[in-house]
């Protein structure tokens, strides 16, 4: 019994023997060298979410006139279809509550072109020239009562002013203000020349200052230092405008991981007294008839429109 | 009481006997222990069973130069075993980088010398802009490497036999996504080798980065040579193929979206394994010079004594060295000679055991 557990051991330690010794031959017989390289990448980050909300216009106006509230009027101006959105002298997006605002909110992992795009515009104009003044019956000299008078504009007028104002991180930047805060005495009377008020100023004479300001790296630099302190991280302010086409363009650039986060709100105004009160009433009145269709003439724009188109793209 | 005596001196050297048997069993057990904890595939170390084909200097003309800050930023066992470049003879088509001169088979790029694992650089953590943007247009916000569209880069590598063996060699790789959920993320692939030819697409077909996942090259590595692979990828900034421009766009945007918080990542994995060819090198066929015409000379010159020269055949080295630190050869002579010891034991035992019973 005892010799036959000494064999069994025996023979177990023979195998394991004779199965090591296979294990080294086998090892032996042949040298394997391994390398292996690996990397994995995963997809970069965009996340980047572009608004455009609210609109620009309203069928109907609250009234500023005291008197007119106290007799239990409520709105001044007020289309004559519902719906269908009016402008006139006295009213603003403010006063209607409306404002057309683009948002743009993200931080992705690539570089990023923001560009917000006006296309189709036209608007409230009155080309220069000489107009019927119909402020004012004149008598004629047989005794008769007409609309005789005129009134000569020497350059086209616009009454709408147009403004933005851009908002990020608790900052506002009013572009209308800042110009006026940064511009040049000269550089700005030659603005306003082109019809920069601080209200702003009208969609084709942006137009027009856009064209000036972009071939002009002062106002251009002026414009992109007050954005930078708007928007960090962003760089190569560009504008484009064509007035024939009745285009605009404006792109901000930010670099990979800088958070985009801010606001454009489009403002605008039609002032009910203005500087030349007495020229532009009558202006802003032959517009009036000519949208009644008392008037017509094919110098008078009545309608103002645009499509603003806000982008974020990817740069190569 | 001699009787007595005689029985008991037995009894004495049997014991002992037993004790030495209990006591090479003992030693066979550790033996064969250590063998197969050295040897087994599932060793705690890994490397352990991977054996670098490493070797003294052959023809003693290797030049070992370190790559400089960079080779030596590998550290320790890595660093030590990057490759090595022969003097001569050598067929390299392009510059190896010069390292330890234990390594036979290597793999290496611009950047790393690869070991068993080893991060290399197909993807990158940013990538520079293509259209002049002045900064890079790329940057992974968290330090990882990242793609996106219009991202593009070419990974080469090179296989080096510094040895003087021939190797064989297979060249797999494995390309798969994790974590996309099924999504098709538009990053198209393809490999050349060193001589330029298409392993996979071609110079003007870009395929699916996952048509590289299966690849696999057998093939020769001569001594002294290298073998050059390089890898493209791409993600085509636009892309007009299948439902056009717009839509593609929009599927692009999805994924960054998508991106923003779940990981799609993309494996690329490419693995080497050489070991030294076993047929026979082909002898070299002498290739025949052409014999000049003999010119008639005015006077014959005296033919040189010709020198003799030293036997230029060097004594290989007969057995090549290792990385392995392991001794098997030793525990395995041990657990022989142990066996041997036991078996020779158990003989004198049973004749220990014979006498006694015939004294008894």
């Amino acid at each position: 019994m005892k010799k036959n557990t000494v064999m069994r051991v025996l023979s177990l330690i023979l195998v394991l023997t004779l199965m090591s010794t296979c294990a080294i031959s086998s090892t032996f017989a042949k040298y394997v060298t391994k390398a292996e390289g690996e990397d994995q990448a995963r997809v970069a980050k965009w996340g980047v979410v572009v608004t455009v909300e609210g609109g620009a216009f309203a069928d109907k106006y609250k009234t500023a006139d005291e008197a007119y509230k106290n007799a239990e009027g409520e709105y001044s101006v007020m289309s004559a279809v519902e719906g269908e959105q009016v402008v006139a002298p006295g009213t603003s997006a403010k006063e209607a509550d409306m404002a057309l605002v683009a948002t743009v909110k993200g931080t992705p992992e690539v570089a990023a072109r923001y560009t917000l795009e006006g296309k189709g515009i036209t608007d409230v104009v009155l080309k220069k020239g000489s107009y019927t003044d119909y402020t004012q019956l004149v008598k004629a000299d047989d005794g008769t009562y007409g609309y005789t008078g005129e009134f000569t504009l020497d350059k086209d007028y616009a009454p709408l002013k147009w403004n933005l104002v851009i908002e990020g991180k608790g900052v506002t930047m009013n572009v209308a203000t800042a110009l006026y805060d940064n511009l040049p005495a000269a550089n700005l009377a030659q603005a306003e020349a082109y019809g920069l008020t601080r209200e702003g100023c009208s969609i084709f004479d942006a137009i027009t200052i856009i064209q000036k300001v972009a071939g002009n790296d002062g106002y251009k630099n002026i414009v992109e230092t007050a954005l930078g302190k708007v928007v960090s991280g962003g760089r190569n302010f560009q504008l484009e405008a064509d007035k024939e086409a009745g285009t605009f363009k404006l792109s901000y650039d930010f670099d990979p991981n800088k958070e985009m986060d801010f606001t454009f709100t489009l403002d605008w105004s039609w002032a009910f007294e203005q500087e030349n009160a007495e020229l532009f009433n009558k202006a802003d009145t032959y517009l009036g008839n000519v949208a009644a269709e008392v008037v017509t003439d094919d110098n008078a724009s009545t309608t103002v429109a645009a499509t603003f188109i806000a982008t974020a793209t990817q740069i190569d | 009481m001699s009787e007595y005596a005689s029985l008991s001196k037995n009894r004495n050297l049997r014991s002992g006997l037993v004790m030495l048997l209990a006591l090479l069993i003992v030693l066979e057990i550790c033996c064969i222990s250590v063998l197969f904890s050295q040897l087994s595939a599932f060793s705690k170390a890994p490397q352990r069973n991977l054996i670098s084909l490493t070797e003294g200097s052959p023809n003693g003309t290797v030049e070992v130069h370190r790559r400089g800050a960079q080779g030596e930023n590998l550290g320790g066992r890595r660093a030590s075993y990057a490759p090595a470049v022969l003097a001569a003879p050598r067929i390299e088509t392009a510059p190896a980088p010069l390292t330890d001169p234990k390594t036979g088979f290597g793999v290496y790029d611009e950047d790393t010398v690869w070991s068993t694992h080893t991060d290399v650089e197909i993807f990158r953590v940013s990538y520079d802009s293509e259209s002049g943007y002045p900064t890079v247009s790329v940057n992974s916000s968290k330090g990882d490497k990242v793609f996106a569209p219009g991202t593009e880069e070419t990974y080469s590598f090179t296989l080096s036999n510094t040895g003087s063996y021939n190797l064989d060699y297979i060249l797999t790789i494995e390309a798969f996504y994790e974590n996309t959920d099924g999504l098709w993320i538009p990053i198209e692939g393809r490999l050349s080798d060193g001589t330029g030819a298409w392993l996979v697409g071609s110079a003007s077909e870009w395929p699916d980065v996952l048509e590289l996942d299966g690849f696999r090259k057998e093939g020769k590595l001569a001594s002294g040579t290298i073998e050059d692979y390089r890898i493209d990828w791409r993600w085509p900034y636009e892309r007009f193929d299948g439902d056009g421009l717009d839509s593609n766009d929009a599927y692009d945007t999805m994924l960054g979206n998508l991106a923003v918080d779940q990981d799609l990542i993309l494996h690329i994995i490419i693995r080497t394994e050489a070991w030294i060819d076993e047929e026979p090198e082909p002898t070299p066929t002498p290739t025949p010079v052409p014999t000049e015409e003999p010119k008639p000379t005015e006077k014959p010159s005296p033919t040189e004594k010709p020198v003799p020269t030293p036997a230029t055949t060097q004594k290989p080295d007969t057995q090549p060295k290792t990385g392995d630190e392991s001794h098997v050869l030793l525990w395995s002579v041990i657990s022989v000679v142990t066996l041997a010891a036991i078996v020779i034991l158990l003989i004198a035992l049973r004749r220990c055991n014979r006498k006694n019973r015939d004294d008894k």
